[in-house]
């Protein structure tokens, strides 16, 4: 009877620990609600100078710009804000620009072929982890219960 | 038995004594603190030799006067581990109150962060101005964090 409480609550921790910590890290660049996201550019080239993510009221989310910037929100476009903070979290926030012809926020790296997109590397982190994860758990409960009943 | 006398002798200079302490007393307003904001957090990406410049708050709490305590840290957010960056922060318009941090240079990933309080009593209403300097050859991005609060 003590062995099975034990090895419930290693369970429990387990799963604790793959439902909490593991989708944490991985969303830690993803769109927080409330949250207002804009970028600050160059209007001569377009390159980036500034991407924020601004926590809801009473935080006031106003770039100061200098001459020859502009800015542009990009709250209503999470996709593109996850690249963009995915990007800059690696230190390849200049791997984006701003279309002056359009006026899009466009990455460079998502033109070129590379091993990982920005796009597959986000849903590699944000749904492979925790699916593996869960997989990882219901493997170890599946293995503690037979043992324990063997 | 204490006699009339006695009492008289003592009682009065001590109710005098009374009435007299609490006529000089002043009367004072109780400041009870507000907090403005706890531990908002701003994700700020700067592009290498590049700054950042941004209006945290504006236009916060009264507009008459107001002892206003600010603090303001600053930490790695992903990167590398060899940046080098300047920051600052005012939270006067007219800039009678401002810190100027010196230069930082973070020698382990989001290992370090770095903060100061300004406090200072304003006649108008609060506006909170951080700027970021990241002289490193790559871009940087800094969680930054912020609690205000005023009396």
């Amino acid at each position: 009877m003590r062995n099975i409480a034990l090895i419930g609550l290693a369970i429990l921790i387990v799963a604790s620990l793959a439902t909490g910590i593991l989708p944490a890290f991985a969303a830690s660049t993803d769109p927080q609600p409330g949250y207002t996201y804009y970028v600050v550019y160059n209007q001569t080239d377009g390159s980036i100078v500034t991407a924020v993510g601004c926590p809801p009221y009473p935080a006031a989310c106003t770039p100061i710009l200098q001459p020859g910037q502009s800015v542009m929100y990009i709250t209503d476009q999470p996709l593109l804000v996850k690249q963009l903070f995915a990007d800059a979290h690696n230190a390849k926030l200049g791997n984006w620009h701003v279309n002056l012809q359009t006026h899009q926020l466009v990455s460079t790296a998502s033109v070129n072929s590379g091993p990982i997109s920005p796009v597959s590397g986000i849903a590699m982190i944000s749904i492979a982890l925790p699916a593996l994860a869960s997989l990882g758990v219901a493997m170890l409960g599946s293995f503690i219960w037979r043992r324990a009943h063997k | 038995m204490a006699s009339t006398r006695t009492i008289t002798t003592f009682a009065i200079p001590l109710i005098i004594l009374v009435l007299a302490t609490l006529s000089t007393m002043q009367p004072v307003r109780a400041n009870v603190m507000t907090i403005y904001s706890n531990h908002q957090t701003w994700n700020i990406c700067v592009a290498s030799q590049s700054t950042s410049t941004n209006y945290l708050y504006s236009n916060a709490g009264p507009s008459s006067t107001t002892l206003w305590v600010v603090q303001v840290s600053i930490g790695l957010n992903g990167g590398d581990n060899t940046q080098y960056a300047n920051w600052g922060f005012i939270i006067d318009p007219n800039d009678h109150a401002s810190y100027f941090g010196a230069a930082i240079e973070w020698e382990t990933n989001g290992g370090e962060i770095y903060g100061s309080t300004l406090s200072t009593s304003l006649d108008t209403s609060m506006y909170l101005i951080l700027g970021i300097n990241n002289q490193d050859s790559r871009s940087q991005c800094y969680n930054v964090l912020v609690t205000a609060m005023y009396y």
